[in-house]
């Protein structure tokens, strides 16, 4: 039995290590990266869905090829010698969508105040409506981390749904069982994780009238009621534990 | 004078996406062109990306020197679309009788059994097993297109299972005045019916967004490598068609 590896040359492995390492999306750039050949190996394939904004696709024949829902954009290069034969076409023209380019501006960025900045713009220049709310939730559902999860909770709002809330509630879970293992992981003690805490808690207070503020105030209540807390009358001191229960009351 | 001895060849040099074997049944009145027919799909794996490699729709074509096929025998002339095997079993009984004391077994031809067991009825149970094979159908001048099995009709899903389980393809006829007899059949795919999916799922993250164009790419590096093993293997045809199976019965 024959797997696809066997079947890989030296300049197949080279070409694919290219690309998977390549850091530009920009299609031409990897294409360029990979040695394939624009006039021969983009004919009768596949080519939907994908990003040609920016591309230079000048001689790319796409004789015969499916591109239909893929996007371009002023800054797509296309003239007499891109060759589009019995190809499918039907492209999503991103100039004329600022919402979408702004979602992907969104996306894109890696710094959390580069993020906050373009979510504010999003938010004042589109609105909070159904549309960019759900976005702002489904961005939230896919962070890979607390961090960008927080950021995204402050830009939505809290009149949400039971199914909305209950899929939010289960992320934040998750990333910040994320968080504090990875706190604890430093020292391999538990009170490190408080070092994370502080930032946190000041990442919820400073997000008014937002799903931050709905956990920040469950954690209120959670510091309030705990008997330590009671005890000192009103000194209170946040805690892992109370960061994870404020969490679990998210939508409560 | 020794009889000519029939010989059957098979190359399927993708091993794991087809699979093609011919033979001929010779009786004294006709000859049988049996023939065995399966799909599968290949899996890639490159860092933490995972591609799965198939085939939207195929042919099977056949070329025959010093024969020719019999009128109205062709495989998906006489059967439905999708072939299904059933297998059903069921038991009647009340609580108190002997199971089986009125048990009759009738098999009939054309892959249904039905084991009936008889007595008074009070409760029953019925198991039924199906088995479903891919669609195929018969096209003109001795060839035959597969489809994946859908539903939904959805045709984006890659062709996985069994087309032509060892069942006559159809009857062959010697052509009088040839010195040659030879049968070839061969599996054919489109390019574009080769599918290269990135196995990551399409929600809208980051993610999805960074690695559209690069699974584009990969994509195309994995087919080329296929359509290079293939005309290694079997020859190349046109720049639109790949042959990934082959399977000849020569008279020696």
């Amino acid at each position: 039995m024959r797997l696809v590896e066997d079947y890989l040359d030296h300049e197949d492995l080279r070409a694919i290590k290219a690309v998977y390492e390549s850091n530009t999306p920009r299609f031409d750039l990897l294409v360029k990266a990979s040695g394939l050949d624009p006039k021969r190996d983009f004919q009768h394939t596949n080519l939907r869905n994908l990003d040609f904004c920016g591309a230079d696709l000048r001689g790319f024949d796409f004789s015969g090829s499916d591109l239909r829902q893929s996007a371009k954009n002023s800054n797509t290069l296309i003239d007499d010698t891109t060759i589009f034969g019995n190809a499918k076409i039907d492209w999503i023209d991103r100039d004329s969508l600022p919402i979408v380019l702004k979602m992907q501006q969104i996306e894109a960025v890696t710094t959390p105040n580069n993020r906050r900045l373009l979510l504010n713009e999003l938010t004042t220049e589109f609105g909070k409506t159904p549309h960019v709310v759900t976005y702002m939730i489904s961005a939230a559902t896919n962070a890979s981390d607390l961090e960008t999860f927080l950021d995204f909770s402050g830009f939505i709002p809290k009149d949400l749904s039971a199914h909305q809330f209950k899929t939010l509630r289960g992320k934040a879970q998750t990333l910040l069982k994320k968080r504090l293992s990875r706190a604890r992981s430093r020292t391999g003690r538990e009170r490190t994780a408080i070092f994370s805490i502080d930032s946190i808690a000041n990442q919820l207070r400073n997000s008014p009238s937002s799903l931050s503020e709905h956990i920040y105030e469950r954690l209120v209540k959670v510091v309030s009621e705990k008997q330590h807390t009671i005890s000192l009358k009103g000194m209170a001191t946040i805690e892992p534990n109370d960061l994870t229960e404020a969490f679990a009351r998210i939508g409560y | 004078m020794q009889e000519p001895r029939l010989q059957s060849r098979s190359q399927n040099p993708l091993t794991e996406l087809s699979e093609l074997r011919l033979e001929c049944l010779k009786d004294e009145h006709v000859t049988q062109l049996v023939c065995r027919l399966v799909f599968g799909n290949m899996l890639f794996e490159y860092g933490d990306r995972e591609y799965q490699i198939g085939v939207l729709r195929a042919h099977l074509r056949l070329t025959m020197e010093g024969a020719e096929s019999v009128i109205g025998t062709a495989f998906g002339d006489r059967l439905l679309e999708d072939v299904v095997e059933n297998d059903r079993l069921d038991t009647m009984s009340d609580a108190s009788a002997s199971i089986g004391a009125n048990a009759s077994v009738d098999a009939s031809y054309g892959g249904n059994t039905t084991a009936k067991i008889g007595g008074e009825a009070k409760r029953t149970r019925s198991r039924e097993q199906n088995k479903h094979y891919l669609p195929v159908e018969a096209r003109p001048n001795d060839s035959w297109e597969i489809r994946a099995r859908s539903v939904s009709g959805d045709s984006s899903e890659p062709i996985e299972g069994t087309a032509i389980p060892g069942a006559t393809l159809c009857e062959i006829r010697k052509k009088s005045g040839g010195n040659r007899f030879a049968i070839t059949g061969e599996v054919q795919v489109s390019r574009r019916s080769i599918e290269v999916k990135a196995k990551q799922g399409n929600k809208l993250n980051r993610s999805m967004l960074e690695w559209r164009n690069k699974d584009a790419i990969i994509s195309q590096i994995l087919k080329r490598a296929i359509a290079r093993e293939s005309a290694n293997s079997l020859g190349g045809r046109s720049s639109s068609f790949v042959a990934i199976s082959r399977s000849e019965v020569v008279e020696e």
